[in-house]
């Protein structure tokens, strides 16, 4: 042959595999059979829907041409214009079209009468379906898009009844199973009724009835569906137990005949299980349980459970012998046996479990090597003098270990590796196991495919090493042909960028087709979180070729999100602004009222925008956000940028205002650790009408404040579970400078840092630890107020404004204290000032309570909020003097400590808690009975008041 | 690369014995995809090759595609299915010895005319890699049909003498040939019992493959088209 050409001409990336492909040669004589391999070889490539072979003499000689067409690939499936149910996504899955695979006529005709069975299933019964195919000539994909107008849902018309003997008429069906005539028909009534209907026969005791629903007519003009319902209400069934007192509902508890409303010698024989384990956990080791069923009439049959509880007994002990190679811990752990005391009062023990513990145990040795130990065990009665209390004993003979010490490999041509890059389990001198080499098998697997080794297989053998006990592995592999990565098409995004996507896509053209790689595009997209659906695929998967094209398909979620929450708050809050009395707060309750509103995929670059408020009693919040992930084109950089109006009231002293711009960086430094950069400017003003404080003091602490607020954060968040925390560290250190130069009136520095430890000390039983100190050092600026006050007491730096001072106490601080009311308080009104300082020691006892959900803890709570960073102290009593006038001045600079009992229900989204605090040396300070004119006037009277010793607070999520 | 100025006659031969689809003047379609089984074809010079293995085992001459095409491809499309479902158990797997042997029993036989071997395989423009081929396939389908199907069939006392007064004694009186006793003929009954079991067992199966794959027959031309 002069030339072997294709028509048209192949695509530079199939180009190789057709070489591959082709047994005809230019050059050569042309042989049939050559000929007839070449087609076929073509044709398994997957990428030609038809192929021709035409022989043309021509003047240069003898041409052979392929003349093919091309394969089509499914893109794209989209159902539109059909009104739930079913859904658009329970149609296009229906279709069996999937992303990728070969598009044939035969498939789409498959496709389209899925859905209009589907269609007709769901009371559709007169549908136009019509579709279109869009075919892409640059991707060779096919995008379906099914048009479906629907007309209106069939309704139920007439119901007939089948069968001889129907227990119920057709209007007494219609009634119980809620079909009546003229409703639409949907499945899911259909199902419901059928429901209703063994409802009503298990109220007859009747546990095996039969009820089929069929559709027998359909009648255009009316739209309706007759329905034929064929009802066997089965036997009249009773169900008892002998030999327990455990009757009706408590019975049925244990038997799953009732939950499922089915009879069979499966839920009999699940019942029976259930009730051989409640009596073994009550101590009836030996209880036995069998089950009867007797035929007491024509139409009625009972089921009996026979009990044979046997002597009530202990488990006392589990003894563990013979172990070397494993800790009686490491054993253990793989034992259901449980001695009394460890979560039941009589231990948990059977025969079958002790079979089955033993069982465990020779399955640990033997997947490690140890094939020849030998494991058994007994029950022994009488342990330590008591006739009803057993002992079990394992006796372990562990044996010598089969030692692996040779490895040899074969078959690892292109992807060279010895034993050490791989890292096998099974390496000379270690223990020969099946697990391991499950465990090297998946090793070797998955390197092979993350290098496009899709064809690749392994296999293992072992022989004999020269001594007893030695065996040599041989591992083979067959790497078979690598696949490369050829073309990666995007579709289905209308309105992220490109570009966006480009970056999230970590498989590349030319690379190898890394099933790693796969999984990473997928998961990085949904990570963007602006998609619904991501669907990564291989387009023609069963074709053998040397390169396959890669597909992503996104379905954009919508982009806007409104949510609202509500939500309340029940603590000593505080009242009305105009009285100056009960400055330590009375109970109140605080309803709440969230609006969220966010839009996804701002400018189809994935950001963020998102405005929240808030409106309580408390406070009225507006935020605004803007986030943007991948700042710096980076995983580990994001950028928000935030606006904040807030008005609030949440420290009894006064009601501010703030108005806050800040950007932040956020930078992921390891998945564990996080630093936060922030730049906030924010200008604070609190209604002088509303300062429960000195009248002296008023106009100075109620002048309007500027603060430009540079500020690092560093976090190491070590927990295994950050809302339900048993066991980590948990590290926060922030600091913080103002300063003119960033446009900060007060200048001052702020630290606050928190070291939080948690250890899980039995299981279920954990002690949790956490120590906060926070301090703010101003400069610049007079450190005293510049009038006469009272000296006694420490008082907090004037030059550190009222709203940045520390504020301590509530639900998640001190809880000695209520929200906000600890340190320093104004000598004339009792409310609280704020500090300059914060220490706090915090130590709890989380414990289960009740069931899975219900926990308990024990806490202490030492520490306060200080007036300056000189004046932390840990004495414990306050100090006290009378002035020269008889009035009593207290200071607040001490450690108040409480002690008390707390109640955490677990739920989805964290613990929900309950904590009652006793302090026993609780703050007391003067306080003022009267208005605020009055305080002005100087009437009104001054007492002496003590914080309340017991504090309540209900909040969500751990304390910390 | 030095031109090749004649088609072989192979090639020549192929082109005429293949349907042939309207080409350009001076141009043949020489092959062609004639039936998709999974993700495999079937040619058109497949047909045409099973055509002449069959004369060639049944001593006549080749029959004409359009009588016997359909049938062929029906044929060759099971062979295939097989083929794939035994590509699951490579110990079924046939080896090179064993074609060695057919194909030395074949030496040993004479063909349509009295040829030999040779000579037939030349009658029929087979190659002795065709025949190698065909062989290995036939014995991999009967080790296929042995180990899926009759492996563990056994023809029950009752089958036998049902098939023994149904069958057997209809025929025998039919072709008025005596009739022997039961025990005397109750291994070949029960042979021919199993063997009709195991072939309803392997249509079943093939039914379930074909389901199961995209199937799909091209050897009726596009419209326009010559046949």
């Amino acid at each position: 042959m002069a030339e072997v050409r294709f028509e048209p001409p192949l695509e530079a990336g199939l180009e190789a595999s057709c070489e591959l492909a082709l047994k005809v040669r230019v050059g050569e004589p042309l042989e049939p059979a050559a000929l007839r391999e070449s087609i076929q070889a073509l044709f398994r490539t997957g990428r030609f829907a038809d192929i021709r072979a035409e022989l043309e003499q021509g003047p240069g000689g003898t041409r052979l041409t392929f003349l093919t067409d091309p394969a089509w690939f499914v893109g794209s499936v989209q159902v539109v214009g059909v009104p739930r149910p079913p859904s658009e996504g329970q149609l296009a899955s229906a279709t069996e079209l999937r992303l990728g695979e070969l598009f044939t006529d035969a498939k789409l005709e498959h496709a389209l009468r899925s859905v209009r069975s589907m269609l007709i299933e769901h009371g559709y019964r007169q549908p136009s379906i019509t579709h279109q195919v869009e075919k892409d000539t640059a991707t060779l994909q096919a995008h379906v898009e099914v048009r479906v107008a629907t007309g209106p849902r069939a309704s139920i018309g007439a119901l007939l009844t089948a069968g001889p003997d129907q227990p119920l008429e057709a209007a007494q069906i219609r009634e119980i199973a809620r079909w009546p005539r003229g409703a639409e028909y949907r499945t899911d009534r259909i199902q419901q009724g059928i429901g209703l209907l063994r409802e009503h026969f298990q109220r007859q005791d009747r546990w095996r009835s039969e009820i089929r629903v069929e559709t027998a007519e359909y009648r255009p003009a009316t739209n309706e569906l007759t329905l034929v319902a064929r009802l066997t209400p089965g036997p009249r069934m009773t169900v008892r137990a002998e030999g327990t007192s455990i009757r009706g509902a408590r019975l049925r508890r244990f038997l799953p005949i009732f939950a499922r409303g089915v009879v069979d010698d499966d839920l009999l024989s699940a019942g029976q299980e259930n009730l051989e384990s409640y009596f073994q956990s009550r101590g009836y080791f030996g209880a036995t349980v069998a089950y009867d069923i007797e035929r007491q009439a024509a139409d009625e049959i009972s089921i009996v459970y026979r009990v044979r509880k046997g002597p009530r007994q202990v488990l006392g002990a589990v003894e563990i012998r013979g172990n070397r190679h494993f800790s009686t811990e490491e054993i253990r752990e793989r034992v259901q046996l449980r001695e009394k005391g460890s979560g039941s009062s009589h231990g948990q023990f059977s025969e079958a479990m002790l079979r089955r513990d033993l069982q465990a145990i020779r399955n640990l040795y033997s997947l490690s090597g140890y094939q020849a130990a030998t494991v058994s065990g007994q029950a022994v009665g009488g342990h330590a003098g008591r006739p009803n209390e057993l002992a079990v004993r394992i006796d372990i003979v562990e044996g010598s270990p089969t030692v692996v010490t040779g490895l040899v490999t074969s078959g690892f041509e292109n992807f060279p590796a010895s034993e050490a890059d791989f890292g096998f389990a099974s390496e000379p001198g270690q223990a020969f196991s099946e697990a391991n080499i499950a465990a090297d098998r998946q090793r070797i697997l998955t390197e092979y495919f993350n290098r496009g080794y899709r064809q690749v297989s392994f296999d293992w053998r072992a022989e004999e090493g020269p001594a007893p006990g030695e065996v040599v592995l041989h591992y083979s592999v067959d790497e078979g042909e690598p696949v490369r990565t050829g073309a990666v098409f995007l579709s289905g995004s209308r309105r992220t960028r490109e570009t966006v996507l480009a970056r999230r896509t970590v498989l590349s053209p030319g690379g190898p087709l890394s099933q790693e790689s796969i999984y990473s595009t997928q998961r990085n997209l949904y990570d963007l979180g602006v998609f619904s659906n991501v669907e990564v695929a291989i387009q023609n998967p069963e074709g053998m070729e040397a390169s396959k094209n890669v597909l992503i398909h996104v379905e954009e979620a919508r982009r806007w999100a409104i949510g609202v929450g509500g939500g309340a708050e029940f603590a000593r809050i505080g009242r009305n602004t105009a009285e100056l009395t009960n400055p330590a707060g009375d109970a109140t309750f605080s309803p709440r009222v969230t609006l969220e509103m966010t839009r996804l995929n701002v400018g189809g670059r994935a950001h963020t925008m998102g405005f929240r408020t808030r409106l309580s009693l408390l406070q009225q919040r507006g935020l605004f956000t803007y986030e943007a992930p991948r700042w710096f084109d980076s995983d580990k950089w994001r950028m928000t940028l935030s606006g904040l109006y807030d008005t609030f009231r949440n420290v009894n002293t006064f009601t501010g205002r703030r108005v806050e711009g800040a950007l932040q960086l956020t930078q992921q430094l390891t998945p564990r650790t996080t630093a936060l950069y922030r730049y906030a400017y924010r200008r604070t003003s609190i209604d002088q009408n509303t300062l429960h404080i000195e009248p002296l003091l008023v106009p100075l602490v109620s002048q309007p404040v500027r603060v430009g607020l540079l500020s690092g954060t560093y976090i190491a968040d070590l927990r295994d579970n950050p809302t339900d925390t048993t066991k980590g560290i948990f590290n926060t250190v922030n600091v913080a400078l103002t300063s003119k130069y960033w446009g900060s009136q007060p200048n001052f520095a702020r630290l606050l840092a928190q070291n939080s430890t948690y250890h899980s000390i039995r299981p279920g039983i954990v002690f949790a630890r956490m120590v906060q100190l926070g301090v703010s050092l101003p400069w610049a600026g007079h450190a005293e107020e510049g009038i006469q006050l009272a000296r006694f007491a420490g008082r907090p730096d004037p030059r550190i404004p009222l709203s940045e001072r520390y504020f301590g106490g509530g639900a998640n601080s001190h809880r000695g204290f209520a929200y906000n009311q600890a340190g320093p308080r104004d000598p004339a009104t009792g409310f609280p000032l704020g500090g300059g300082s914060q220490f706090l020691n915090s130590m709890e006892l989380r414990f289960p309570l009740m069931g899975r959900d219900i926990s308990g803890v024990i806490f202490h709570d030492a520490g306060n909020v200080y007036s300056r960073p000189g004046r932390i102290s840990f004495r414990s009593a306050q100090s006290v003097r009378v002035n020269d006038a008889g009035a009593k001045e207290f200071d607040f600079d001490y450690m108040v400590h409480a002690v008390g009992l707390g109640i955490r229900y677990s739920t989805p989204i964290g613990p929900v808690r309950f904590d009652l605090a006793f302090s026993p040396n609780p703050p007391r300070f003067v306080g003022f009975d009267g208005t605020r004119d009055q305080l002005l006037t100087g009437k009104g009277t001054f007492r002496e008041q003590r914080i309340p010793a017991l504090q309540f607070h209900f909040s969500l999520g751990q304390t910390f | 690369m030095p031109i090749c100025r004649t088609i072989t006659r192979k090639a020549l031969e192929a082109a005429a014995a293949c349907v042939l689809v309207s080409a350009a003047p001076g141009s043949a379609i020489v092959d062609r995809v004639v039936a998709i089984v999974g993700t495999e074809a079937v040619t058109l010079s497949e047909i045409d090759l099973e055509l002449r293995l069959e004369a060639l085992f049944s001593e006549s001459e080749p029959a004409d595609m359009g009588n016997r095409g359909e049938d062929v491809l029906r044929r060759l499309i099971d062979r295939r299915l097989v083929m794939q479902d035994l590509s699951l158990t490579p110990f079924l797997q046939v080896q090179a010895a064993e074609v060695d042997r057919q194909v030395e029993q074949l030496r040993d036989q004479r063909f349509l005319g009295g040829r030999d071997l040779e000579a037939a395989l030349r009658h029929y423009r087979l190659t002795l890699e065709d025949c190698r081929s065909f062989l290995e396939e036939q014995i991999a389908f009967e080790r296929y049909v042995t180990f899926r199907f009759k492996t563990g069939l056994a023809a029950s006392r009752q089958a036998i003498e049902t098939f023994y007064r149904d069958e057997y004694l209809v025929l025998q009186r039919e072709r008025g040939e005596p009739v022997a006793p039961l025990e005397e003929v109750s291994d070949l009954i029960s042979r021919i019992v199993v063997e009709r079991r195991a072939t309803e067992l392997l249509e079943a199966r093939l039914l379930e493959l074909r389901s199961l794959l995209r199937i799909e027959s091209r050897l009726r031309p596009a419209k326009g088209a010559e046949p």
